[in-house]
């Protein structure tokens, strides 16, 4: 099936953003705070890097020659289009569990709406992913729901720093009106935006946690918001430097 | 399972079924992948090479086993006379869930590897005393396809396989 050239960039955002996460996710392997929470962590990752990958080949579907660890590592910056929470380095516990906790439920209201998606591949893709999303939103929100009552400093701080780079993530791509004229996207970003704010809010109440929501997330100045996704947030040659590492020392190199 | 096949060809068919059968997960060394429930299509070409697709679907989109498995699958086949070529695609549909497991890979995982799975009415049972007595303890096992619960009545951990 062949894609649109807005349709490619609008799965290309995504895919990306999986990859993002799931790269900065695995930073914990063997460093999670206790035993249990280094596997799940290390398990969430092996999850999203998995929709990465599925969503990587459905783009290449139809480019039988490019390598797909080669399209997923060795592109330029420019030519990315994660947003800028998936690619931020959070070096404290606090920072990525509160990442995780935003990134997944935004995460499970994007393979919702595509599980109506004309793309047929697609859509099956959003029913299995979907499965595992509803465990790793479970985690976020237990984790959450143990720390909030002891109103952690660290905790508050976090969301406060995290939720205005959080709504990034409904920054529209340039070619997401194509996407969704073409019936593989079923929901504007915007309208999803509504949705991850409502279930946000209503995690922060049930948690009794105390935020102000930020003025600043609205995606409303389109123009901006397509640039965001174009330009890669600081901290990211870095971190394609360490994804890079395995591949620049053997680009043949296979499991 | 669907298999599409030229009528009269069935002892092709047969044996590719019986070569895939051989194909251990890496996970679990003497439980077959087809008795895990991943085979889900076999459809068999007959051009001027006859040439084999089987599609498996994966228990999960990360796992880091598909390629080995993938390779392991070509090789058994390509070894059943009669087939030139054989490739093999993981499809992504339809979802993985642990009733598509024989009752015989069910028994091997828990008497093998004290593995459950979950019954209908959402308990477990301990494979080690039998005992209904077990709580889930940790949604994350030492692999992403199992979770841990443990035993009250005899005191030991159980895997669960995750759906």
């Amino acid at each position: 099936m062949t894609l649109s050239t807005g349709t490619r960039e609008y799965l290309l955002g995504f895919a990306d953003d999986e990859h993002m996460i799931g790269a900065r996710h695995t930073s914990w392997i063997g460093l999670g705070p206790f035993l249990e929470e280094d596997l799940a962590f290390c398990s969430i990752a092996q999850d999203e890097l998995g929709h990465a990958i599925a969503l990587y080949e459905l783009l290449l579907d139809d480019q039988p020659d490019t390598d797909l660890d080669a399209f997923a590592m060795l592109r330029d910056p420019v030519d990315y289009r994660s947003c800028h929470l998936a690619e931020r380095e959070c070096g404290a516990w606090n920072d990525s569990l509160v990442r995780h906790w935003l990134y997944d439920r935004a995460e499970q209201l994007r393979w919702t709406s595509l599980l109506e998606s004309s793309n047929e591949r697609l859509a099956a893709l959003a029913a299995r992913a979907l499965r595992e999303e509803a465990f790793h939103v479970e985690h976020a929100a237990q984790f959450m729901a143990r720390v909030a009552p002891s109103q952690p400093a660290q905790i508050l701080e976090s969301i406060t720093t995290l939720l205005p780079i959080a709504a990034g993530i409904w920054d529209a791509v340039a070619g997401e009106p194509e996407a969704l004229a073409d019936g593989v996207a079923t929901a504007s970003s915007a309208q999803l935006a509504e949705q991850w704010e409502l279930a946000v809010r209503t995690d922060l109440a049930d948690w009794n946690l105390d935020i102000e929501w930020p003025d600043d997330t609205s995606t409303a100045d389109v123009g901006e918001a397509q640039g965001a996704r174009r330009r890669r947030s600081d901290g990211f040659d870095e971190l394609q430097a360490d994804l890079r590492k395995v591949i620049d020392l053997d680009p043949s190199a296979r499991w | 399972m669907s298999a599409t096949m030229t009528a009269g060809r069935s002892t092709v068919s047969d044996s590719i079924r019986a070569a895939i059968a051989t194909v251990p997960d890496p996970e679990y060394p003497d439980v077959s992948i087809v008795d895990l429930g991943l085979l889900e299509r076999i459809d068999v070409e007959h051009g001027d090479d006859v040439v084999v697709k089987v599609g498996l679907i994966p228990t999960f989109g990360g796992c880091p086993a598909l390629d080995m498995i993938a390779s392991d699958v070509r090789l058994a086949v390509a070894t059943v006379e009669g087939v030139d070529r054989c490739e093999v695609d993981w499809l992504p549909g339809p979802v993985w869930t642990t009733e598509r497991m024989t009752a015989g890979a069910q028994r091997r995982l828990a008497d093998d590897y004290t593995v459950v799975l979950r019954g209908r009415d959402g308990r477990l049972r301990c494979p080690v005393c039998g005992s209904r007595d077990v709580q889930d303890r940790s949604m994350a096992g030492p692999t992403r396809c199992r979770s841990v619960a443990w035993c009250s009545a005899c005191r030991n951990a159980v895997e669960v396989m995750r759906n």
